[in-house]
Order: structure tokens, then sequence, then C-alpha cells
């Protein structure tokens, strides 16, 4: 269990999140909402131990996250940053590979190679092993890093915005492999989503930053009020119940 | 459980480590001829076949041969092997370590701070102390300083990689005023000597000069190679290293630490040499890739082979006239350069 208590997060003076509490279960997938600026890649770096808390803890399984513990702390957990590079020129297999830094020498061994062919197939890009990250398409970049981030055998899954650059198919079939492997691997998942649909969709539990630094913490249906939505992210929802009883939310405008 | 897809992949990963280790040890070879090419030019031609029975049994050599393979010309050759390597690996790890193309011993202001120390110490007369120690004790001690600021700029604006990169272009200008500023009042002599030091020459090399160079680097790239693959790491972002569990700020300082050691000794003994450092990690990039345990070592046997060839072009440039190879690397270096810029907007597009 990944707990938060009375976490405050700040960027030098401007605190993005206040006095929050919050706890992730095993084989949970959380959807972390909200509109841009209300803290949730800081969360996530703070919760990956990237970013240092102003005040409170973080406590995974009951110990804490403390400068002595914290490479401990960060080799139980992915953390899967956005997209932020331009250029990059490694291939598919050297960047899975990269998963088992902390075992590779100068000749990598036979059991890491496999290991990471084996996360490679798994995702269907054995293919496209040694094409550089260049040649690939937004959809299989994503799940380069995906299966590298599963490498590393972590017992929690941080991830920040990991469909907002792809298309329907793709958005659905990441989610998917994502979903399927917090249940295998019982793991502690936080997703960071913009579309409130597909995390519904995916998501056991959605945890809403509101910009006023107040948190609404539940499942789908509880969260998504069509007042609230009004409110946090200021638009004109409406808030339906699909075929399957899902909440729908339809965006009809932005409120002036 | 055998997986075929599987296997494929790791022999295709075990074919292309194959492949690149061939990339390596083919260069090494040319390496090696290039440099019994370069002992045999000079004012004197030396038949290839006399240079190879030279090096294999000195004591049955003619005097005169031995005295030219063995004392003039072998320490010049093994400088341009050391210096080279020195030039093209550090080169290498700055452009990764700064995530910045431009990166080099030289734009960086190393090479402008080395030469700003000799300067000032053939200035004033290297108070008094023999100047084949003191002028590259001088020259190491102010490109080590460059570093650090560099290093220390990019600590307090939060370890920004382009603060860093413009740091050390700052220093380059800053440096090269200083020194202009040291010739501007020196008598014609001393700024003579100050010029000749700073054109960037082989010939400055001794066997003592090359063998604490060599060491240097014996002791700088096996370090760095232990780093290879954090640094491979990085060429997917900061953040992502980071997430992969690399200690960024401990990272770059240990290998700062090392390739400002190993090219402050380089430099300080055979002044300004340019484009080595840019260009060899560049060209080593295109031939493996971004896998840092064969960028390194191919970054430094590239610098090792342009300076050799620019050392063989030294020589026979002006029939008689030994032409510094600091010259020679720029002149030859900045059309490929040129090309190199080109080429890849043409891949860019």
């Amino acid at each position: 269990m990944l707990q938060v208590r009375d976490l405050t997060l700040a960027h030098g003076d401007l605190k993005v999140v206040e006095r929050l509490s919050l706890s992730f279960r095993n084989g949970e997938l959380t959807a972390l909402v909200g509109p841009n600026g209300a803290g949730k890649s800081t969360l996530l770096r703070a919760l990956f131990g990237d970013h240092r808390a102003s005040s409170g803890e973080i406590l995974l399984d009951g110990e804490r996250l403390t400068p002595a513990s914290h490479r401990a702390w960060q080799s139980a957990i992915s953390y899967m940053p956005q997209e932020n590079r331009g250029r990059m020129g490694l291939s598919a297999m050297e960047t899975v590979l990269l998963g088992s830094l902390g075992r590779l020498t100068l000749h990598v061994p036979e059991d890491e190679l496999r290991r990471a062919a084996i996360a490679l197939d798994q995702f269907g890009l054995a293919e496209i092993s040694h094409r550089s990250l260049d040649e690939l398409s937004g959809g299989q970049k994503q799940l380069v890093f995906f299966a590298q981030a599963l490498l590393r055998d972590p017992r929690v899954m941080l991830l920040d915005e990991p469909v907002s650059a792809l298309d329907l198919r793709h958005q659905h079939l990441l989610m998917d492999d994502v979903r399927r492997l917090c249940r295998e691997r019982s793991m502690i998942t936080v997703v960071v989503l913009h579309d409130l649909n597909l995390a519904v969709r995916f998501a056991d539990r959605l945890v809403m930053l509101c910009p006023d630094m107040t948190c609404v913490d539940g499942t789908p249906a509880q969260v998504l009020d069509q007042a609230l939505l009004g409110r946090v992210y200021g638009v004109d929802t409406r808030v339906s119940l699909d075929e399957d009883g899902h909440p729908w939310v339809q965006v009809r405008g932005a409120t002036r | 459980m055998t997986n075929p897809a599987v296997d494929l992949v790791i022999a295709m990963h075990r074919r292309i480590e194959r492949r690149r280790m061939v990339a390596l040890l083919g260069l090494l070879l040319l390496l090696g001829g290039l440099m019994v090419l370069d002992i045999a030019t000079g004012p004197a031609l030396l038949p290839i076949s006399d240079v190879l029975a030279t090096l294999a049994g000195p004591a049955e050599a003619d005097m005169t041969l031995r005295a030219i393979v063995w004392d003039l010309r072998l320490p010049m050759a093994l400088m341009a092997l050391t210096v080279g390597v020195a030039l093209g690996t550090s080169g290498a790890t700055m452009q990764t370590l700064l995530d910045n193309p431009l990166a080099s011993p030289y734009t960086l202001g190393l090479a402008a701070a080395a030469g700003f120390g000799a300067a000032l110490c053939i200035q004033n007369g290297g108070w008094g102390l023999n100047p084949s120690f003191i002028v590259p004790f001088c020259a190491f001690v102010m490109a080590c300083l460059a570093a650090a600021t560099i290093y220390g700029v990019g600590n307090i604006r939060g370890m920004g990689t382009d603060t860093m990169v413009l740091a050390g272009i700052a220093l380059l200008f800053m440096f090269h005023s200083l020194q202009s500023l040291l010739q501007f009042r020196a008598t014609p002599e001393v700024g003579q000597q100050i010029v000749f030091w700073l054109f960037g020459s082989l010939a400055k090399a001794t066997w003592t000069s090359v063998q604490i160079t060599a060491l240097a680097c014996l002791i700088a790239v096996p370090l760095l190679m232990r780093e290879a693959w954090k640094m491979t790491a990085l060429r997917l972002g900061e953040q992502r290293a980071r997430a992969l569990g690399v200690n960024i700020v401990w990272l770059r300082f240990v290998t700062i630490a090392l390739i400002s050691f190993m090219t402050a000794t380089a430099i300080s003994f055979v002044g300004t040499i340019g484009f080595i450092g840019l260009v060899a990690p560049h060209l080593s990039r295109l031939l493996v890739g971004e896998d840092q345990r064969f960028l390194l070592p191919l970054s430094g046997l590239v610098g090792a082979l342009l300076l050799s060839a620019a050392s063989v072009i030294s020589k026979i440039l002006m029939p008689g006239v030994l032409v510094p190879v600091g010259i020679v690397t720029a002149v030859v270096g900045v059309p490929f350069f040129m090309h190199l810029i080109l080429s890849r907007r043409r891949l860019a597009l």
C-alpha cells in the first residue's frame, strides 16, 4: 500500500498540492485527473521521490520515504515521465534493456538479453526490436517505454499521461495492458489521464486534483458529478450513463 | 521454453554487437597503419619496411634510423594517438552529458583556458621554473579551473545542461580575450613564444609527456567505460534516466572530473587542437549509434585517427616545413564539419 499523509508540494513559493492524504492499494488502478496545473505530474514525481515534499510524508508498505531510503524506494517504483525529447537514436531493444540498468555490464549477460527480448515479444515488438525509437510510431514508442518500466519488476507503477499522444486504438491497447499487468502482478498503479471517459473505462478509482487544492476521491460514478466538473474544469458538461452503466461525460463547451 | 521470436531478437542483438566490435577492431588496424605512415613521413622520408624493422628491433637498427624513429617520430606519433583518444572520448562524453551536439573540449573553453594558462606562464618567464614543466602545469590548472567553473555554474542553476554549455562558451570568449590582452602587452619575442604554443603542435612531444598523457587516458577511459550504460540511459532524456535510477548529479560530477583531467593533461602538452573533440563523436555516432559502450571507445579511436591523419598531412603540406598540427585539424576540419551539418539536415528532413 502506498500512502500519502498531509502532503504539501510546491514549486518554489507556489503551492500546487496542500495537505493531501490518499492511499493506493495493490492491484488497484487509480486514474489521476484534473485540469492543467493542478499538480498531477508533481504529485507523481513526489511519489517517485523525485520531487521533495514541503511537508507531510509518503509511505510504501509502512516504510517512510526519507533521503536514506531514497535509493531503495526508487528501485521499487517504475515511473514513466511524459514524452519530453525530440530525437532518440537508441533502438527499442537497447531502450528496454536499460530497464535493468543496475545489472548491465559491458558484456550484457545472456539472461538480461532474454528478459528484454521476452518483454518486447510480449508487446508484439519483436519485429521492430532493432529499429531506433525515432523510426517508431508514438504508440510503439510508448509500448517500448512501458516494457522498459515493467522490466524493473516494480511494486508501484506511475504513468504520466501515457496515452495523450496516441490514437484511439493505441490508447485502448496500452490501457488494456496497463490494467492487465496491474492485476496480474498486483501492482499499485497510478495513471495520469486527461480523457475522463477513458479513465472511467479503465480505472477502479478516480482521484481528481482541483485547482483550489482540494481533492475528490472515489469511484468514477462518485467523482464525475456534473456540477463538480463544471466548477473544477470550467466546462459545461452532461454526465449520463452509457449502455454498460458507466458514467459518460459529454463536454458541451467551456464556460466563460 | 524456447520462443523463436525471442531467440531471434537475442541473436540480432548479438550480431549488432559483433558488427560494432568489428568496426572498432577495423579502425584499430587502420590506426596502426596510419601511425606507421606517420612515423615514415617527415623531412627524411623513410621506407615503411625500415620503419617496421626499426620498431621491431631497435637494437639491430642503424643509429640514425633509430634516432629518427625512436627519439623523434615515435613520441610524436604516440602523442597524436593519446591526444586524439583524450579529445575524442571527452568530446563524446560531453555531448552525451550535456545533451548538446556542439559540446567539445574546444567549444566549452577548456582549450582556451589552457592557452591562457600557458600564455600567462610564458609572459612571466615561468617564474624562473623549468618551462617544460611549468607551462603545461599552468595550462592544466587553468583548464581544470574552467571545467570546475562550468560544473559549478550548472550546479547553481539547478544543473541545467544548456546553462553549462552557455557558461562554457562564455568562458571560451573570456579566455580568448584575456590571452589576447597578454599577447597585446607582450614583447615581440614573448608574443612569438605564446603564438607558437597556441598553434597546437605535436613537435613538443617527449617520451615523458607521452607517458603522462597515456597514463591520464589509461586512468580516465576505463573509469568512463564503467559509466557507459548510465550515459546511454541519459540519451533518453534526463527525466527518463532518473526514472531508471541514474544519479545524474553524481554521474555528471564523476564524468566531468575524469574528462577534465584527461583533456587538460592532453592539451597542456600539445596546445590548442580544435575540431577533433567535436567531429570524432559525430562520426562515431554515424557508425555505431548511441550505445555508449561502443561510442566512447570508438570516438577515442576516431579522434586518434583524425589526429594521426592531420599529423601526416601537416608534414607533407609544405615540404620541409612542419606546419603545426592544430592549424591542419581546423583547416581540414571545417569543410568536414560543414558536410556533416548539411548531410544531417538532409537526414532530418
